[in-house]
């Protein structure tokens, strides 16, 4: 997207919305729970203390540890975060007992599996249990015995991003084609609005059942994901194109369009550096209430078994572990994507109410 | 308008041949075919299989086929279901009836609910009802309505209050009376419509509210109030008219979406609808199946999209339709 | 039978409405109930007696839950299994049964069938007087018209294949010849011998002659009996017959009223009224259904074991654990030799050295935590796999074969032997190569993908980069057949009925479609595929039972030495049923949970 190239926009009215946007008390918190949310999941591999493919088999279905976290010994005494070892009930059942005499000391920046992080290699952990026999799962352990807390931190990488990267995709495409459609008009216009028309009368879900199946499921993970984001985007795009054609219908008529094909500048240059930005509000505040739209659509996908595939994790494919009956009663935990799904989408709700409030030009001070 | 309404309805035609040419090139993309899957039955040999092809229509190119295919679907003849030899339109005319049932069902709630609630909230704005208003509207919006359906189903099978799922009690079925029969499949209908209800409700009440506050706010009704019009009279009979416009062109959409928008709640609940039938269809590339109900749902989505403009020209004489 | 004789003429009468017959001594007659609707008819002369099994009562509905939708309704085009399941056996029967539970053959509609010493003349007889339900008399005709439809080109049915005798020299397959003899008995003459040919026989469901021949004839027989094809339409030999199909929701099923067999006293059956089969989406509904109590019997997925079992005490039904099943679960590494249409190799040359090499393969299979894949996938019930046979198979199952436990430092050894070096973490073979393929499995199949899980974690211990490969059933199908384009692969393979060894014809035979792991050769490629090809001949050669067990066993025994086919888990089966089902005797064959449905019965059911 071109850089905003009105220097009164970058003072002015920004500051404006942010000032307004401040004022609002749930949009801030929705900004702050993403912040957090991204800064975890950009951290993920210092903050998780496994890696998120190992498995601990002999220690599947492990309930959290979270809730079992102790600092004081049962005599009383301090001795820094611990939790009790527990034991297998029996081989089969997948129950598990706290052993009140083994305490499981956990220690902070702990050694432990190698990772490499924005090209650096590391193995350190922020936190990790002493004996590495008896991991720490803090939202407990999945049916391979995997962390899930490291799994939410890694699949947030993905849940996270999809949203990013799709909106992303498909707001480039809905500015250029509203745009380009909006300022020619004619037969461009008339063509492109066909083209609009059809995206938006093809039945999304079935299409990208459709398209899952075309491009098979024979596909690295990078790409699967790549896949998933493209098939939302594409289904999402039309419906921008189609309100920014509007608001440049209108932007065109402004004098200082005028001035400037009057200064003889190229028609997209034009489009791109004087129509466009005008329609930021508009895009930063749909973007904001679009992205829930793709990270709910990896859900549903992956609901459908066509998402992210394993060993990879994501919230909606871990979440698929929450479709057995069984699981939801035994092993109640396998719920905890959902809330964090659920965390994501709300904040981004927030926020995006929030500026759409702050950005319209008719709301009170 | 009706100028209006022959143009939109002259591009319909390109539309669904565009649409379906689309939908066609998709399936054929799509690696193996409805025999393939056949071939897991280790007796079954290759001329076998090569038959099956012929006899399915499965031979030939791409654009052979689709000619085919478009030939007899201009005549109303959308062919056979490859795994069930029955016509495409018996099997799915089975299946409208019950998916509409459910999302007309969760439109009269979303819509009951929201229009009402949403005056309600806008006009008491920073109430106590406002603020459950938002929280449930926000709830609405953000929770995953997969596993909004699941949490139902688990809640149905903890209290045994509701059915986990299916349209209706298929074991005692025969012996109901009518009125039981009702009784019965309104029974099943409750948490399905309460999941795709509450999900669909929160946009619309958040919209309504949100019309309601900017009308409220609005030159006429300070007159009327002026005048010494109750709050009663002021919001229903002068705000409210003026605040739900908008609204209308929503209701249009949301009637397109009638087919397609319960489809996971209908996977989820077992539901005997259309969405069980097309991805079971999509998997198994029955093909006539998926080109039919994608037609279908393509039909529904524009005549609801049209129905929209016009809504919208009705109420809004403004907006010159055309 | 003499005396079954007098009284079935007694039942005859009484049908219409009056109380069923009783036991076979005079004044001894049990009271079980009325049958609705009532038998019709006289029974046949012929009828069979079922010896085992409790003596029920008549009345109730059995509801069953099964994920998917009967397909259709005709027996002989059904191809699936849902579909199967409800045809062959509730709806329609066959000339010789398999008796599931005790996996020993029974008699069905004939009453008697013979071989000539040189194997290649069958003679059948029909029961006398058997009736299909619409009251018109089996015969040899329907059987003479239902092979000539299953052998018809232009039909296809997968039972075809089971008659199918080589081709001629037009390249057409070549099929026994039917022969009548009279309305109740028929030949076939075979071409070449073939010890199971009478369990071929088994697997025609007969349809009505005077029925659906015209059907036939206008060319329209893949449209007959279709799901929604009016029930009554439809007459059936089985217990049942069909009253209603609701796709997606259920199947109602009614009694027979000239239904065939009676219990040891005479009475006839099925003494259900009626069988409902619910259409839900998975095995995950289909527990719930039964947990709420609106089914009666249900096949137990491993994980749902321990919820049923926990509330087995209080509840109102028994949960049985039949042990291993007989769905076996395998890796395979792609040993194909051949070369694709395109003149490249399947293979590439480098991967197939590893491959072909035995120790290769015996390291994987060490390597592979089967203990693990039980813990997890399935949540604690199975057990390992070793040989080529489930041990669920009580005739064909053999212990002596080589094991491969769980054992690093053995799969370590035997790379070493064979060459392979650890470097930095990676196994390099002896060329100098990093080991790293790609294992493919169905992507539908979330068991499967979670064996590969634990594999491709054990295989990293090994220094092995092994990737997850899931794709769809059909490219999966298409793999394993046609285009070869896959390193391992990861399947498992269902159990025919009967479960004998001929029946895996095509997947040990070196020149077999299923013999996976390089599949049609001319000349087996290995001396022992050509021993194994031999043994299954010699045990598919002769009707002598022990040197067919030797010959199975020694063969089992080579399997497993060589690892062409990774064995690696089977499940174990449970089966749950409502303590007021009478006559409830899961088996791990299908239908697993109701094929004795004719001698079910509902303890509770309503005197009259």
């Amino acid at each position: 997207m071109a850089a905003s190239p009105s220097a009164s926009l970058a003072t002015g009215p920004w500051r404006t919305l942010w000032r307004r946007l401040r004022k609002n008390r749930w949009a801030m918190v929705g900004l702050w729970v993403l912040g957090l949310l991204y800064l975890a999941v950009v951290f993920a591999p210092f903050l998780s203390p496994y890696g998120y493919t190992t498995q601990f088999r002999e220690q599947n279905w492990h309930p959290p540890h979270i809730t079992r976290l102790h600092l004081w010994d049962d005599a009383g005494t301090f001795q820094g975060p611990f939790v009790y070892a527990s034991n297998r009930l029996d081989e089969f059942t997948s129950e598990y007992e706290e052993d009140r005499a083994k305490p499981v000391e956990i220690d902070f920046f702990v050694r432990g599996e190698t990772y490499s992080f924005l090209g650096i290699e590391s193995n350190l952990h922020l936190f990790g249990s002493r004996d590495p026999t008896r991991p720490i799962f803090l939202f407990g352990s999945d049916k391979y015995g995997r962390d899930v807390f490291t799994r939410i931190l890694y699949g947030g990488r993905i849940s996270m991003s999809v949203g990013l990267l799709g909106i992303a995709i498909s707001m480039t495409i809905g500015l250029l084609v509203g745009g380009i459609a909006g300022y020619f008009g004619g037969r461009t216009d008339f063509l492109l609005m066909r083209l609009v028309e059809l995206i938006l009368a093809l039945p999304g879900l079935y299409l990208i059942l459709v398209i899952r199946q075309v491009f098979g499921r024979d596909v690295p993970s990078t790409q699967s994901y790549l896949i998933v984001v493209l098939v939302l985007a594409f289904i999402g795009w039309a419906g921008n194109a189609r309100v920014i054609r509007g608001m440049v219908l209108s932007i065109k008529e402004n004098e200082y369009v005028t001035a400037a094909e009057a200064l003889g500048q190229r028609r997209l240059a034009i489009i791109v550096r004087h129509i466009l930005p005008n329609t930021l509000s508009f895009v930063i505040v749909t973007a904001t209430l679009a992205v829930p739209y793709y990270i709910l659509g990896e859900v549903a996908l992956s609901f459908l078994s066509v998402g992210i595939q394993e060993p990879e994790a994501s919230w909606g494919n871990m979440l698929r572990d929450a479709q057995d009956v069984r699981n939801l009663t035994d092993f109640p935990w396998v719920v905890v994507p959902g809330f964090f799904i659920f965390l994501a989408v709300m904040a981004f709700n927030f926020l995006g109410d929030g500026l759409r409030d702050a950005a319209d030009p008719r709301a009170l001070e | 308008m009706g100028v209006f309404i022959a143009r939109r309805l002259l591009a319909v035609p390109p539309l669904l041949l565009a649409v379906s040419f689309i939908t066609f090139l998709l399936l054929d993309a799509a690696p193996g075919d409805y025999v393939t899957r056949l071939a897991e039955d280790p007796h079954i040999s290759a001329e076998t299989l090569a038959e099956l092809r012929h006899r399915y229509g499965l031979d030939g190119s791409l654009v052979e086929r689709y000619g085919r295919w478009l030939l007899n679907a201009v005549q109303g003849d959308f062919g056979y279901s490859f795994s069930k030899e029955i016509g495409v339109f018996t099997l799915i005319g089975e299946r409208l009836g019950n998916t509409l049932l459910l999302s007309g069902s969760a439109l009269l709630l979303a819509w009951g609910m929201a229009l009402p609630l949403g005056v309600v909230a806008g006009v008491r704005q920073g109430s106590v009802l406002d603020k459950v208003v938002s929280f449930i509207s926000f709830f609405g919006l953000s929770i995953p309505r997969v596993f909004f359906a699941l949490l139902m189903v688990m809640f149905a099978a903890t209290t045994k209050w509701f059915p986990v799922g299916g349209m209706r009690d298929l074991v005692e079925w025969d012996t109901f009376t009518p009125w039981q029969k009702v009784v019965d499949v309104a029974h099943h209908l409750v948490l399905p419509t309460i999941v795709l209800g509450t999900t669909q409700m929160a946009a619309y009440m958040r919209q309504m509210r949100a019309e309601m506050v900017e009308t409220l706010g609005k030159d006429f009704v300070r007159t009327a109030r002026a005048k010494g019009l109750s709050t009663r009279q002021v919001v229903w009979k002068h705000a409210f008219g003026n605040a739900v416009n908008p609204l209308i062109t929503l209701f249009g959409y949301s009637l397109a979406a009638l087919l397609t928008g319960s489809f996971l709640v209908e996977v989820v609940f077992a539901w005997p609808g259309l969405a069980r039938l097309t991805v079971d269809a999509v998997f198994s590339q029955d093909e006539p199946v998926v080109m039919a109900s994608v037609v279908m749902a393509t039909v529904m989505l524009v005549v609801g999209n049209l129905i929209a403009d016009i809504l919208l020209g009705a109420v809004d004489p403004r907006i010159g339709v055309g | 039978m003499r005396r079954l004789l007098i009284f079935l003429a007694l039942a005859g009468c009484s049908s219409s409405g009056g109380d069923a017959p009783g036991g076979p001594k005079a004044g001894a007659a049990t009271k079980i109930g009325t049958p609705r609707p009532g038998f019709v008819g006289e029974l046949p002369k012929g009828a069979m007696k079922v010896e085992d099994g409790e003596i029920g009562r008549y009345g109730g509905t059995l509801v069953l839950a099964q994920p998917g939708d009967p397909k259709t309704l005709n027996p002989i085009t059904a191809n699936d299994s849902a579909t199967n399941d409800l045809l062959h056996g509730p709806v329609f029967t066959s000339c010789i049964e398999f008796h599931r539970a005790n996996q020993v053959e029974e008699k069905g509609l004939c009453e008697a069938w013979e071989k000539t010493p040189d194997g290649l003349t069958y003679t059948f007889t029909l029961r006398e007087g058997l009736t299909w339900s619409d009251g018109q008399p089996i015969t040899a005709d329907d059987f003479e018209f239902s092979y000539q439809v299953i052998i018809d080109p232009a039909i296809q049915t997968a039972t075809a294949d089971l008659f199918r005798q080589g081709v001629d020299e037009a390249g057409k397959a070549r099929f026994p010849t039917f022969e009548k003899v009279d309305a109740r008995t028929f030949r076939f003459k075979l071409l070449q011998r073939d010890v199971l040919f009478h369990y071929a026989v088994g697997s025609i469901y007969a349809v009505p002659k005077h029925k659906w021949e015209a059907a036939y004839k206008a060319g329209d027989f893949g449209q007959a009996m279709r799901i929604n094809t009016p029930p009554g339409d439809i007459p059936t030999s089985g217990p049942f017959v069909v009253k209603e199909v609701r796709s997606d929701e259920r199947v109602v099923l009614e009694r027979n009223p000239r239904f065939w067999k009676v219990d040891r006293e005479g009475n006839r059956l099925p003494y259900l009224d009626r069988m409902i089969i619910l259409v839900v989406p998975d095995f995950n509904a289909a527990f719930l259904k039964f947990r709420e109590g609106e089914t009666d019997l249900l096949e137990v997925r491993p994980e749902h074991f321990d919820p049923l079992r926990r509330k087995e005490a209080t509840g109102d039904y028994v949960v049985s654990d039949l042990g291993p099943s007989f769905n076996t679960n395998w890796l395979i590494l792609n040993q194909d030799r051949r070369l694709s249409s395109e003149g490249k190799p399947y293979v590439e040359p480098m991967k197939q050295k590893w491959f072909q090499n035995k120790n290769f393969r015996k390291a994987i299979s060490h390597a592979i935590d089967r203990d693990g894949i039980i813990r997890t996938v399935m949540a604690g019930r199975g057990q390992p796999l070793w040989a080529f046979t489930s041990p669920a198979n009580k005739l064909w199952y053999s212990d002596d074969v080589e094991k491969y436990p769980y054992d690093l430092d053995r799969a370590r050894a035997l790379l070493t032997e064979a060459g392979y070096s650890v470097k930095d973490g990676k196994l390099m073979d002896p060329d100098g190569n990093h080991v790293e393929f790609s294992m493919t499995t169905n992507a539908e199949n979330s068991t499967r993908i979670g064996m590969l899980n634990v594999i491709k974690d054990d295989l990293a211990r090994l220094g092995v980069t092994a990737h997850i490969r899931p794709v769809p059933f059909n490219d999966l199908l298409t793999s394993l057949r046609s285009t070869r384009d896959f390193d391992a692969l990861l399947l498992g393979w269902g159990a025919a009925v009967p479960p004998d060894p001929t029946q895996s014809k095509n997947v040990i035979l070196s020149s077999g479609a299923s013999h996976a792991w390089a599949p049609m050769q001319e000349a087996p490629a290995t001396e022992w595929e050509k021993r194994m090809d031999a043994l299954l001949y010699e045990n598919a050669g002769t009707d002598d039972m022990a040197q067919r067990k030797k010959a199975w066993d020694e063969l089992l025994k080579i399997f497993s030495d060589e690892q062409p086919q990774i064995q690696l888990v089977v499940q174990n089966f449970f089966v749950a049923g409502r303590k007021n089902i009478g006559n409830f005797r899961p088996a791990l064959l299908r239908p697993t949970t109701h094929w004795n449905i004719e001698q079910m019965f509902k303890k509770d059911a309503k005197a009259p």
